[in-house]
């Protein structure tokens, strides 16, 4: 990022752009140069709430336009393609790191005194416009929340804060001889709290389960301004933590939360199979999870996903680095991007031809993992085996397993690259159960035929069914051709998945992009959620435009 | 007397939901009841994701024998739960819970139905997981009626057991044998019941029976029997038996059974078993989560099961009710 625009470039106009249910604005910029020039003033009720945001606490405010455009957005492809368009997501009017729970509760009080919006911020790492602040106001960040607590080795818990990345914390559990069990992509860049708030799943649910699987009690800020501690089991009434979890910071802060943690798994099994077709390959699954077997991981990848993963010889060197594009050569700033964007525009242009060229592959390559007590993990791998025998698959021995675990992470670094080539890159998480899990597969899949080049794998899956993760590939005649197919895939595909029997997601959540989808989905539920929202947030200060609230 | 509403469909409740705000009542006080008991309708059964659909009012022990006919079965819930209707045990303080793989707990339902105060219609996806907002099925689990009422339900089904087994294992405090029997649950054993005994049996006595090979290592005053049953599939039971025997240091299988154990089920703490064991007596456990137990025998700490609740426990939950049933038709929060 730069803080200087080319002499003489004048700003570009202010854009609308609609989504679904949405209107906000993005701020031009120049284009590869984000400025902070370019980022418009605060508004004056913010600055003079400063004062009695921060009086007679430690919590730390800032209104310079460096911070504001770093939590400006997300981690939206959106966001990634506006970046690289020279346009921003609307940032906030300013930034506060509060240290304490009394400190959050002051700055939900001003907040609410004087209608301003709160937006709770963890690390930034969704992917759905969750931390957009769409009616400006101020970034709530709790990183400052950053203990970890000792392993209750007698009841298998953990005392965390909300502002712990996932990295440190897995570190950290790891030396004290335990596990989370929760491997998001994101793990590097998410946060406690933001994984309670967007009911983040890890790559290891099958066998730990989602995190409000893991939430033994939190710690919260209401908007009301109440701290809130929920109790463990048991207690007597309706559990709050389903309510909050997953709320998005429209109806509180996280700040904490005690969690189940597990031993380090004493051995692993690994075991790779191809099946004749998806369908075989799915019913592998299910017939694992009918039998009380659980995998830490279970992905079925779709014959394309499966003949690019099989043909992956692994990260290239420059791919092991991410050089930004400010310290790349000519070669590497200039004409290689150009290059990339001309070949993914005549290659992506025509989605639907590619998609249609996905039928010259079947084969599709299943990838387990047991963990845990050694002898167990072993014994699972053996009925699992026994199973996909049984379906006729080939069996490919540990070798899929291991390469999987070695480049897990890859795939979010490699979209940033994608995107950066020209192309719009995203991707659409949904659960079904078994019955509907093929139907959602192939109606999203001709769904977003004419949008985007579509991959899919299943992963995270339970015993009444499973997640279909899918990947879009796409591109247009120019930016604004592109982003409008953008906007028409999702529409597409959200509309295929739900009426084919999936929800809306399954652990990416719902932020802008999902809202109205969520909205949708609810029917005359939907008033369920206002009542939660003027229980919780009377003010509707919390985290405004999210969830459609 | 009190007049009782009996709707036979979802059309008859919410009307009858309407005529109790007409008439300014409220349900379960002031003399207007409501039984869903009509609402009993069983089935179909989904074999390929393991669930059945069910209306409110029907029985669980019901519900059990239609899933019995396709091979499938609800699996280790407390005695008490049998009796119940759906919506008995996914409202009252049983919260729907049943116990899984890893010592978790999760709702028996997977999708909701249900109507609110004012007759909107509550369903929540069948999707076995979910990160689309709140899950709003938390107003109706375990709050009474009072936020919502169920409807009906898609029950979460397991195989049938091939197969099950039990072991006595002996232990020199009762610590000793939570943290024996916390570890096979979060190796991913369900047991799906247990007997927890301080000190020695007596022999005839009828309670958990000591067998020659099940030795004490010490005399230790704090020693704990243990019998643990688990069942599935065949290979699953022999897997688990693995991770049991390793993890119980002294141990007879399969020669003794659990005998009767009386008194009302209270949802406990592990730490909760852990202190009535060090006192005396006899504890039976069921729906055996990492979390938290159903059990049974004796005085015990924990929110009793089989009772309304006189005052929740969870705090916010009173605001909660206030704000989704402002005219408290449903009762309001106890």
């Amino acid at each position: 990022m730069s803080s200087t625009r080319a002499p003489g470039k004048p700003p570009r106009q202010t854009n609308v752009v609609a989504l679904p249910n949405q209107r906000y604005n993005a701020h031009a910029v120049t284009p590869g140069s984000i400025s902070v020039s370019d980022v418009p003033p605060p508004r004056a009720e913010v600055l003079e709430a400063a004062g009695a945001l921060t009086a007679g606490t430690t919590s730390r405010f800032s209104s310079e336009a460096v911070d504001r455009i770093s939590y400006a957005r997300d981690m939206w492809p959106l966001a990634m393609v506006w970046v690289r368009q020279g346009r921003i997501p609307p940032p906030p009017d300013a930034v506060v790191w509060p240290g304490t729970e009394a400190e959050v509760a002051q700055i939900v009080r001003v907040a609410r005194q004087r209608r301003i919006a709160l937006i709770p911020f963890g690390g930034g790492s969704g992917v759905c416009g969750g931390t957009w602040a769409t009616h400006g106001g101020i970034c709530l960040d709790v990183k400052r929340f950053e203990r970890i607590g000792q392993v209750d080795a007698q009841r298998q818990s953990v005392e965390v804060g909300a502002g712990v990345l996932g990295e440190t914390f897995e570190r950290n559990l790891n030396a004290q001889g335990y596990t989370l069990g929760h491997f998001p992509s994101s793990i590097f860049m998410s946060t406690v709290g933001g994984w309670l708030a967007a009911r983040s799943a890890g790559q290891f649910s099958s066998k730990y389960g989602k995190i409000e699987d893991m939430v033994l009690s939190v710690r919260a800020v209401l908007g009301t301004g109440d701290m809130l501690v929920t109790p463990e089991r048991p207690f007597s009434g309706p559990d709050l933590v389903p309510l909050l979890v997953g709320s998005e910071g429209t109806l509180c802060t996280f700040t904490g939360a005690t969690l189940r943690v597990f031993p380090l798994p004493q051995g692993r099994a690994f075991h790779g199979f191809d099946f004749s077709s998806v369908g075989k390959g799915l019913e592998a699954i299910r017939l694992m999870f009918r039998e009380g077997l659980r995998p830490a991981v279970t992905r079925l990848y779709d014959p394309f996903d499966t003949a690019m993963v099989g043909h992956s010889k692994g990260p290239s060197p420059s791919q092991r680095e991410v050089v930004p594009p400010s310290k790349r050569g000519v070669f590497g700033q200039h004409v290689l991007p150009a290059v990339l964007r001309q070949l993914s525009k005549r290659t992506l242009n025509r989605p639907a031809a590619l998609n249609h060229l996905q039928r010259l592959f079947r084969k599709s390559r299943l990838v387990l993992m047991f963990e845990g007590d050694a002898s167990r993990a072993n014994a699972e791998d053996r009925a699992a085996t026994a199973i996909c025998h049984a379906l006729g698959a080939d069996d490919l021995g540990e070798g899929p397993g291991h390469a999987w675990l070695k480049k897990r992470y890859d795939v979010s670094f490699r979209m940033s690259r994608l995107i950066e080539s020209g192309t719009f890159v995203d991707t659409m998480e949904v659960a079904a159960g078994w019955k509907d899990v093929l139907e959602v597969y192939e109606r999203v899949h001709a769904a977003a035929s004419p949008y985007a080049f579509t991959l899919c794998h299943f992963s995270h899956a339970y015993a009444d069914g499973c997640s279909l993760y899918f990947s879009f590939i796409g591109s247009g005649g120019d930016e604004a051709e592109l982003e409008a197919r953008y906007h028409a895939l999702w529409k597409a595909i959200l509309g295929a998945a739900t009426s084919a029997g999936a929800n809306v997601s399954h652990h990416h959540g719902i932020g802008m992009l999902k809202a109205q989808a969520l909205q949708d989905s609810l029917g005359e539920a939907r008033q369920a959620l206002v009542q939660l929202k003027q229980v919780f947030d009377p003010d509707g200060i919390m985290n405004p435009g999210k969830l459609g609230l | 007397m009190a007049s009782v509403l009996r709707p036979t469909t979802v059309r008859e409740l919410v009307d009858a939901l309407h005529a109790v705000r007409d008439g300014k009542h409220r349900l379960g006080q002031g003399g207007v009841e409501l039984d869903r008991s009509a609402l009993s309708h069983i089935g179909p059964i989904d074999d390929h994701s393991m669930t059945i659909e069910v209306q409110a009012g029907a029985r669980l022990s019901a519900i059990e024998t239609a899933l019995g006919a396709g091979r499938l079965t609800l699996g280790p819930l407390p005695p008490g739960a049998w009796a119940m209707s759906v919506a008995e045990y996914l409202e009252g303080p049983y919260a729907g819970l049943r116990a899984v793989s890893g010592g978790r707990l999760e709702p028996l339902c997977g999708r909701l139905e249900g109507v609110f105060a004012d007759g909107r219609h509550f369903s929540s996806s069948p999707a076995p997981r979910s990160a689309a907002g709140p899950d709003l099925r938390a107003l109706f689990l375990g709050a009474a009626g009072r936020l919502g009422l169920v409807t009906a339900a898609s029950l979460r089904a397991f195989a049938a057991p091939e197969n099950s087994t039990s072991v006595v294992a002996a232990f020199n405090t009762p610590r000793e044998a939570v943290a024996a029997i916390t570890s096979c649950l979060g190796h991913g054993v369900v047991f799906s019941r247990a007997q927890l005994r301080l000190g020695h049996p007596s022999p005839g006595q009828g309670e958990l029976v000591e067998t020659a090979t099940a030795k004490p290592r010490t005399s230790s005053p704090g020693r704990v029997m243990a019998w643990l049953e688990w069942a599935g599939s065949r290979t699953n039971v022999e897997r688990d038996r693995d991770v049991v025997h390793r993890a119980m240091h002294e141990l007879d299988v399969g020669r003794s059974s659990a005998v009767a154990v009386e008194g009302p089920p209270r949802e406990v703490s592990w730490a909760q078993v852990e202190q009535r064991l060090s006192r005396a007596g006899v504890l039976e456990l069921h729906r055996i989560s990492l979390t938290s137990v159903v059990a049974i025998g004796g005085a015990l700490d924990g929110v009793q099961l089989d009772a309304p609740v006189s005052k929740w426990s969870m705090p916010g939950s009173d605001a909660l009710a206030a704000g989704v049933d402002p005219n408290q038709i449903l009762g309001g929060a106890p």
